[in-house]
């Protein structure tokens, strides 16, 4: 990995880490807190089983079907939370960019602000040579630029293809016109400039360009492993 | 007593309304600030249980919009973070917090305590 890139996740690395960790926990408390108000409302009702009040079966169906679900929900949260942690594995290495989508819009997802969100099913998959942790970064940050500005009942969509030469393009596009106030910030355009990414921004989307794996990270690649 | 929970967690916050229900306390529910403001029109409530971090209408800006309509309601507000910040720039230090997973006694215990701070 070449300095630059180096430098970002040293400097980036932590607090972005730190930040998508907290809105996890966030999530999880979220979670447990439905399954301690459940388990609470169970213990409530066999009190007045013991008291020799009717309980209705449902009430009771109905709370082990909604622990079942929040238990299934915190094992997705976590499946996501150690997709996350593992995309510090590799410096560089060969990255499908459905799945850095998928999994940017899962953990933004978990933020208050964040909006509807649609991946179009359609578009094929393409592995490009990158920074995994840097390119997550990357898209997350564009993502909640992007949250932060459209209108509330605003779907985003989001789409990608190949681009040549070796350019892979991901495009945002949302219905009601946005004007961004301070997108690109700084370390916004530092992971953009070591990805060898570019924006370009409109009303109503936004172009990420993203270098394939050209030569810069092949020899990034080769610097890693000396 | 005319109490209103808000929170966007919906099963959180309906089952939390009828385990009070089982102790005596009724409790509206609303799933967003906008909602919890709309019912605030139709009914004089004398204390609001809210969740600090909500889509739309945060927790913080919900207290200033009840308070405006309703200036003698009580403010509980309950939240899922880690660390409990009274002096935020949108916080007063007056401000109650309590903190997910709640206790329901516990919970009780501070609708009291704030709706008859007299009687501590």
């Amino acid at each position: 990995m070449n300095q630059q890139a180096i430098d970002l996740v040293n400097k980036q690395g932590l607090q972005f880490f730190g930040s998508v960790n907290a809105s996890i926990s966030h999530e999880l408390k979220n979670i447990f807190a439905i399954i301690s108000e459940t388990a609470g409302f169970l213990h409530d009702l066999t009190q007045l089983s013991k008291q020799g009040k009717n309980v209705e079966l449902s009430l009771l169906e109905n709370c082990s079907n909604s622990i079942a679900e929040e238990i299934e929900r915190g094992f997705d949260t976590i499946r996501q939370m150690n997709q996350f942690a593992h995309s510090v594995d590799d410096p560089v290495k060969e990255t499908s960019i459905t799945d850095t989508l998928t999994l940017a819009v899962k953990l933004t997802g978990f933020l208050r602000y964040a909006k509807k969100t649609r991946i179009d099913p359609s578009a094929a998959d393409i592995t490009v040579l990158t920074s995994p942790f840097l390119l997550q970064s990357l898209i997350y940050r564009t993502l909640c630029a992007i949250y932060k500005s459209v209108d509330a009942t605003d779907t985003l969509k989001i789409t990608f293809h190949e681009k040549k030469p070796s350019t892979v393009s991901l495009q945002f596009s949302w219905d009601s016109p946005v004007a961004f106030k301070a997108f690109p910030d700084r370390q916004t355009t530092d992971a953009a400039q070591a990805l060898g990414a570019d924006f370009s921004i409109s009303d109503n989307s936004l172009d990420l360009t993203v270098a394939a794996g050209g030569e810069s990270l092949s020899a990034a690649l080769t610097d890693t492993k000396a | 007593m005319k109490i209103i929970l808000v929170d966007d967690e919906k099963k959180f916050i309906d089952m939390l309304a009828k385990r009070l229900s089982l102790r005596g306390l009724k409790a509206d529910v609303a799933y967003s600030g906008e909602e919890a403001v709309e019912k605030a029109v139709q009914t004089p409530y004398d204390l609001a249980v809210l969740d600090l971090k909500m889509p739309g209408i945060s927790g913080f800006a919900l207290k200033r919009k009840l308070l405006e309509m309703l200036p003698d309601i009580k403010l509980i507000f309950v939240t899922g973070h880690g660390s409990i910040e009274k002096n935020g720039n949108n916080g007063h230090a007056d401000d109650i917090f309590l903190a997910k997973p709640l206790n329901i006694e516990t919970l009780i215990k501070t609708i009291h305590q704030t709706i008859h701070p007299d009687k501590q």
